[in-house]
């Protein structure tokens, strides 16, 4: 039973945990996003308080039944205390003067139009050099938290409400609401050109879109992988021969039953993380083609890394070539992209054995996995081809043009979004994010293109300088589309129009 | 020659060599309809604050760094405010980022109603042929009360000068603020003859 001392503790735990979120509470963020997750940890704190108290006071001493349940309370309370500290250090570093505030309105723009739901995205410098993605919304779903999220978002409105006279953008819809917390390297804390990997990190949000019909796809593969005179089906038998235990007085038949779910079972321990990020990374191919995998070079610099969470580097743009021959072929012939597919072949290349960590456990089956990753391209490619989001790069002709007269833009050092027509129709100038982005990419990896401009302003000494004009040129372009935006969104209405709606408020709407 | 807005909305469409590029650009800020030598721009969200150390003084041609001025930088979002404190200044940036041609150059003014409540937005005002990049203002208050500044607000205008001088058209330039997009105090960078004049003993 626990100790007055361990309450005290407890108490303690609740108490310096509500401090230090209401300290960095008070620091000074430009957007108002970082309080809604404040504020609804602190409704989580206050209502695990309360609960704690009650637990407490009705806890009946002496009595061996209330002990085990005060124990077991007492467990899922530290649990919870433990989960909050683990969410508030998600929010917490996201006020650094390096963050390019910039361009969170244009981030916000786009994964709102993508995603159905009323986004705000919040960019957090990371320790790791690791580009991450999460939902708010749904973390504090998963935990048992909606009802403190959702008191987080009323107070924000009731107190915007109060800020604003009229506030008629956000009282029109009832959209679900989230706050996307982007983790993004400290080390290139300004660099824009990283931000192409949003399209990936989206895409594991349009993953949950059709979680179901993925899983399916992942299970037929699994099946096609384990059947007798499958190429991989031998290794499985060894596998479960020299890693799983076998239950003792079984027959021969329910020996081999019980290996083979036994193996399936570990297969998919980290096949549904595995293909999470291809489908991810099918997601941002579509969107935005070769240029997250160049973005993507600068963050794993390890190809052959592979482990529970991610197939390797080297899996996933062999099968970010494939999807792309068939889905956009004018793309992926383009000599600019090529040295990032330097050697890639999906039929031919060897699955990796030695590609994990030596003391990993999985690693024998990860050749297998990234066996079953190819399995499950077609049926991904063909959800992707389902979903809604159209692919800025469908049109051949356009974007010759439109490659043409960004560069021209930045070889005169303007923004590159000046030939970008804007009309206020969210659905399609949200494509010019992605149309931007690839632009700025296709100019940083031709060579002689790139040395050119670096020379003509006097940086070819200094890539680096070169390379943050560009950067500068991107942020300045990506703000200037989303004010034309607005702007055009404005007029529409001045005149009598209406402003065009998002693919979210037609939906509700229908 | 001074540029009317005619001539400003022609440039835009010019030949590279005299291309003006302005974005974004709102149409609708022009008044095309009355005779009109200059052109609006609007504030940016980027400011840097300089601050002082304890008995610290301005001194750019020192190398020791610890001697020089503080910077922080800010970013003011859309909506939001900035009050900008008697005595006080900072450097701000154009929402705009401008790419002059090779013969076309502006002066930076400020805008009359600002002005007359002691706001001052530029002290080296010139912007030269074949600039680009954002313009960074010197913003300093020179009233006895706050003055409160919100990103987007039209703060200047930009006279526009051609040059009339076909030799500059092969001249190259190299600024120190090329594709700049934040507002920075920016490193020294002596003249040759300053060398020779600050050397002297």
């Amino acid at each position: 039973m626990p100790t007055a001392w361990q309450i005290e503790c407890f108490r303690d735990r609740f108490r310096s945990l509500e401090l230090e979120i209401s300290r960095v509470a008070e620091k000074d963020h430009p957007y108002p996003e970082p309080d809604t997750i404040y504020d609804a940890l602190k409704e989580v704190l206050k209502s695990r308080l309360l609960h704690f108290n009650d637990v407490v006071e009705n806890f009946e001493l002496g009595d061996p039944e209330s002990e085990r349940k005060l124990q077991g309370e007492l467990d899922t309370i530290a649990d919870q205390l433990d989960y909050v500290a683990e969410v508030f250090s998600y929010a917490d570093r996201v006020d650094s003067a390096r963050i390019p505030f910039e361009i969170l309105r244009s981030l916000s723009w786009v994964a709102s139009t993508l995603l159905n739901e009323d986004c705000h995205t919040v960019v957090r410098l990371d320790a790791e050099y690791n580009y991450s993605i999460l939902s708010c919304r749904r973390e504090f779903e998963n935990r048992g938290w909606e009802e403190e999220w959702l008191a987080a978002l009323q107070k924000r409105r009731s107190k915007r409400k109060r800020e604003v006279e009229e506030n008629t953008a956000e009282q029109s819809t009832e959209q679900p609401v989230t706050v996307l917390l982007l983790g993004f390297p400290s080390y290139d804390a300004g660099s824009i050109l990283l931000h192409a990997l949003a399209a990936h990190e989206l895409g594991h949000e349009i993953y949950y879109r059709h979680e179901n019909q993925i899983l399916e796809a992942l299970d037929q593969a699994v099946q096609t992988v384990s059947a007798i005179g499958h190429r991989y089906h031998d290794e499985l038998v060894d596998y479960a021969e020299s890693n799983i235990k076998k239950p003792s007085g079984s027959g021969r038949t329910d020996d081999y039953d019980k290996s083979v779910n036994q193996v399936r079972a570990k297969l998919l321990e980290f096949m549904k993380d595995w293909l999470m990020e291809v489908f991810s990374d099918l997601v941002a191919a579509k969107l935005i083609g070769p240029a997250f995998i160049a973005a993507f070079d600068h963050i794993q610099l390890k190809l052959h890394k592979t482990d529970k969470t991610h197939p390797s580097g080297y899996l996933r743009r062999q099968i970010v070539h494939e999807y792309l021959k068939q889905a956009l072929p004018h793309i992926i012939q383009d000599d600019v992209w090529r040295d990032l597919f330097h050697g890639v072949d999906v039929v031919n290349k060897p699955p990796t054995k030695d590609s994990g960590e030596p003391d990993d456990p999985l690693m024998p089956l990860y050749p297998v996995g990234e066996e079953i990753c190819r399995l499950c391209l077609e049926p991904l490619s063909a959800i992707l081809e389902d979903d809604k989001i159209p692919s800025p790069l469908k049109e051949e002709e356009r974007i010759a043009a439109l490659l043409k007269n960004t560069e021209e833009y930045i070889d005169h050092l303007a923004p590159p979004s000046v030939p970008f027509d804007v009309t206020g129709d969210p659905l399609s100038d949200v494509n010019n994010f992605w149309l931007l982005m690839y632009a700025a990419w296709h100019y940083r990896l031709n060579k002689s293109h790139f040395m050119e401009f670096a020379k003509r302003f006097g940086w070819a000494e200094d890539l680096g300088r070169a390379e943050d004009a560009l950067g500068n040129l991107v942020l300045h372009g990506l703000e200037s589309l989303e004010l034309r935006f607005r702007w055009n969104q404005s007029r529409r209405i001045e005149n009598g129009n209406g402003p065009h709606t998002t693919g979210a408020v037609e939906a509700q709407r229908s | 020659m001074v540029l009317t807005q005619q001539e400003l909305l022609r440039l835009r469409e010019a030949e590279w060599d005299e291309r003006l590029v302005i974005e974004p650009f709102f149409p609708d800020s022009l008044n095309l309809n009355s005779v009109s030598a200059s052109l609006d721009f609007h504030l940016g969200n980027r400011f840097t604050l300089l601050r002082g150390r304890r008995a610290a003084q301005h001194d750019p041609l020192s190398k020791e760094r610890r001697k020089d001025v503080i910077v922080r930088e800010l970013f003011i979002p859309m909506g939001q405010a900035f009050a900008l404190r008697p005595g006080q200044i900072v450097l701000g940036t154009t929402l705009e980022w401008f790419r002059f041609p090779y013969n076309v150059m502006a002066y930076v003014n400020g805008r009359s109603i600002w002005g007359r409540r002691g706001l001052r937005i530029a002290t080296a005002q010139a912007v030269h042929p074949r600039s680009s990049g954002t313009i960074t203002l010197e913003m300093s208050n020179e009233s006895e009360v706050g003055i409160r500044l919100k990103p987007g607000v039209a703060i200047g205008q930009l006279i526009f000068h051609k040059l009339d001088d076909a030799a500059l058209k092969s001249e190259a330039r190299e600024s120190t603020f090329a594709g700049a997009h934040r507002p920075i105090l920016g490193k020294y960078k002596p003249t040759k003859v300053e060398e020779l004049l600050l050397n002297l003993e």
